[in-house]
């Protein structure tokens, strides 16, 4: 089988870009999906979008009677929410989704209300400065007087907390909503390389919504999706500095990660394995005693059960505005999905 | 021109590309101006000797960080240069002159509860900048290297400007503006722009050390504005109050009060080359203005474009009264 980078579309790093450029942060993720819409009707046959907002694409195998495979990435992000207006036209806020605190003081954001206006997150002034600073302590600059901030946001708006996509050296690259952008990156990498005429089983992409709350998205497509296999695409903890002493942490470039535990199906896994170990894809094994966290532990008991799959790409600084990867890790969690969908699995 | 001098990489000790900045638009102004070996710009319009001698001057450097250590998995351990809080360093974007990097702290995940409530210190940090290894670090940097906060330079909301650096992209700019709009006509006039501002203003200290005799200076800075001093954006520029002040230098701030131009006052205490300047000159008149900043210990900072245009008015102001000051 030949997985050459030529036969796909895309070119990683500026499709990842592309996609962390937009906003869609869990349950308001309509930007993200109107963006995600060409790409699907550009390689499937048909392609829905389900009341809750998850966007379901469907490949056909040209065999007759052939399996049925989920690939699934979330394409929701965290944000922020404004909760009240102050009369000196600051914000304040909460969080969408698991937002690092620490990150926030200084951070640069976007509010989306009916305009968008942007604003600096300051500590107060009151601030204890002898201890890290609380969400609740921190307020939103936006530079103009409450009349004008009215006049363009609600209560209730939510917030983008800014990146921009920057490159370092070794073709490792940082930005915002690489969780789990880089997932959906690596699908349609994936079904673009793929040779329809050797496809073993129809094909559901599954974009869904509203992961990182509670992986609502994907348990409400899970009830109306028949399928016989899921394989989850989400990210894991990358290797740092201060990571010695922890466990279930990657290196960067070590390929595709891939998980083993009681949420995964444990035949199709060890065959996913055997599959990077046949086409030469770089891989590691992480393991998940219970839940995986990942939207592998709703399928996995959606209507009367999907067999589960995950494979991670390692991430550095999770849920922070430049989590960090290493492009060759989508690349090779990409080569392993195709491989797998053309029949490198055996469900 | 405050966008550029935002922009520009300056931090103390390595302020070539901000030098360069001032260098060519005085130049272009057709000012006398040369370096001194400290690194301070010094421009003069020298009329004659009977006429009084001002100095103005202003800080040109900014806040960065210099790498101390290059770990052997290819991470960068650093110091502040300049009192930087260091809370609001995390996962913050950094540039070298050669390289970019972030601001490394392990996922919050990955922590223990006792990890997650302890304040975050410099030695939890590193600048992550891709590297594999030391080997590989060491092809882009090497320890002593400068980082700089990457950080775009724009309007926020409809009364302010938000960037790196601001401290003196807007003195340098009021500074620039008053000696293009020759506003200080009936006087001789020294201009200094000075290297380690955030370093204990240890520029202006060794210019000061060789001086020839002035009758009055105008120490130009930002001060940050908080309910501790009572001063706020958007009032107007801090006339800052000592009480080393001499009864000039009172009579002086007496007249500024009378004049029509929004300002503050407030005895503060981080103006650092007006302290340094009544070390090594104590007896000659003083002005110190200081413009309002928020979050000056930190990589981004915001200003008020209004405090900014009433500081040159001010700064104006006080040229056109300076014959009578002296």
């Amino acid at each position: 089988m030949k997985l050459s980078e030529s036969n796909s579309k895309f070119n990683t790093g500026d499709l990842l870009k592309e996609l962390t450029a937009i906003d869609g942060i869990s349950s308001d993720e309509k930007n993200i999906a109107d963006k995600l819409m060409p790409y699907l009707d550009s390689v499937c046959d048909t392609v829905d979008k389900d009341t809750h907002g998850n966007l379901i694409g469907y490949i056909n195998s040209k065999n007759d009677n052939a399996k049925t495979i989920i690939l699934e990435a979330h394409m929701d992000r965290i944000g922020l929410m404004v909760t009240k207006i102050c009369t000196d036209g600051r914000l304040k806020f909460t969080n969408i989704g698991g937002v690092d605190e620490r990150i926030l003081p200084l951070s640069e954001v976007t509010v989306l209300g009916k305009k968008h206006i942007n604003g600096i997150i300051v500590p107060d002034d009151s601030n204890d400065a002898s201890n890290n600073n609380k969400m609740e302590s921190m307020q939103i600059e936006t530079g103009l007087t409450e009349d004008e901030v009215k006049k363009s946001v609600k209560v209730g708006d939510y917030i983008l907390i800014n990146s921009e996509y920057t490159k370092l050296c070794n073709n490792i690259v940082s930005g915002g909503a690489f969780d789990n952008r880089a997932g959906i990156v690596s699908i349609l990498k994936a079904v673009n390389q793929i040779d329809r005429n050797k496809l073993k089983y129809n094909i559901i992409i599954l974009f869904s919504v509203q992961e990182e709350l509670g992986l609502y998205g994907a348990y409400l497509a899970g009830k109306t999706i028949d399928a016989d296999a899921a394989i989850v695409v989400d990210v894991t903890h990358g290797e740092t500095n201060d990571t010695k002493d922890n466990t279930g942490v990657f290196p960067l470039g070590c390929g595709a990660v891939i998980c083993r535990g009681p949420n995964l199906h444990y035949a199709y896994t060890k065959q996913l394995i055997d599959a990077s170990e046949k086409n030469n894809i770089p891989y590691r094994i992480e393991v998940a005693s219970g839940s995986s966290g990942t939207n592998a532990w709703a399928l996995q008991t959606s209507s009367d059960g999907i067999p589960s799959m995950l494979i991670s790409i390692p991430l550095r600084y999770m849920h922070t505005n430049v989590e960090t990867l290493k492009i060759d890790d989508i690349d090779a969690t990409a080569n392993l999905l195709a491989v797998a969908a053309e029949g490198g699995v055996d469900i | 021109m405050i966008a550029e001098l935002s922009t520009s990489f300056g931090v103390s000790g390595y302020e070539e590309e901000t030098t360069q900045i001032i260098k060519s638009t005085l130049t272009e102004l057709n000012i006398n101006h040369y370096c001194d070996k400290m690194g301070n710009i010094i421009a003069s319009e020298y009329k004659d000797s009977n006429r009084p001698t001002i100095l103005v001057s202003c800080g040109i450097d900014e806040k960065g960080l210099i790498v101390t250590d290059i770990t052997e998995n290819g991470y960068l351990k650093f110091d502040t240069i300049g009192d930087i809080d260091v809370k609001s360093l995390i996962s913050k974007r950094v540039k070298s002159k050669e390289i970019n990097g972030i601001i490394s702290l392990k996922a919050i995940h990955l922590l223990s509860k006792e990890e997650r409530e302890r304040k975050v210190k410099i030695d939890d940090l590193s600048i992550d900048i891709g590297a594999i290894d030391k080997k590989d670090a060491k092809k882009y940097v090497t320890e002593g290297d400068y980082f700089t906060f990457d950080v775009k330079y724009d309007t926020l909301g409809t009364s302010q400007i938000k960037g790196k650096a601001l401290r003196r992209a807007v003195s340098v700019n009021v500074l620039l503006n008053t000696i293009k709009n020759k506003k200080f006509k009936d006087v001789n006039v020294i201009y200094v722009f000075a290297v380690q501002n955030e370093i204990a203003a240890r520029g202006i200290k060794t210019y000061l050390n060789t001086m020839q005799k002035i009758d009055m200076a105008v120490v130009l800075d930002c001060v940050e504005a908080n309910k501790e001093n009572k001063t706020s954006l958007n009032k107007g520029p801090i006339i800052a109050l000592s009480n080393n002040d001499t009864a000039i230098s009172k009579s002086i701030i007496e007249d500024i009060n009378g004049y029509d131009i929004r300002h503050q006052t407030a005895y503060v205490s981080d103006i650092t080359a007006a302290e340094v300047f009544r070390g090594v000159k104590s007896d000659i008149p003083l002005i110190t203005i200081g413009i309002p900043i928020s979050q000056k210990q930190t990589p981004i900072n915001n200003i008020c474009i209004n405090d900014v245009d009433n500081t040159e008015r001010l700064l104006n102001r006080i040229a056109e009264e300076a014959k009578k000051s002296c």
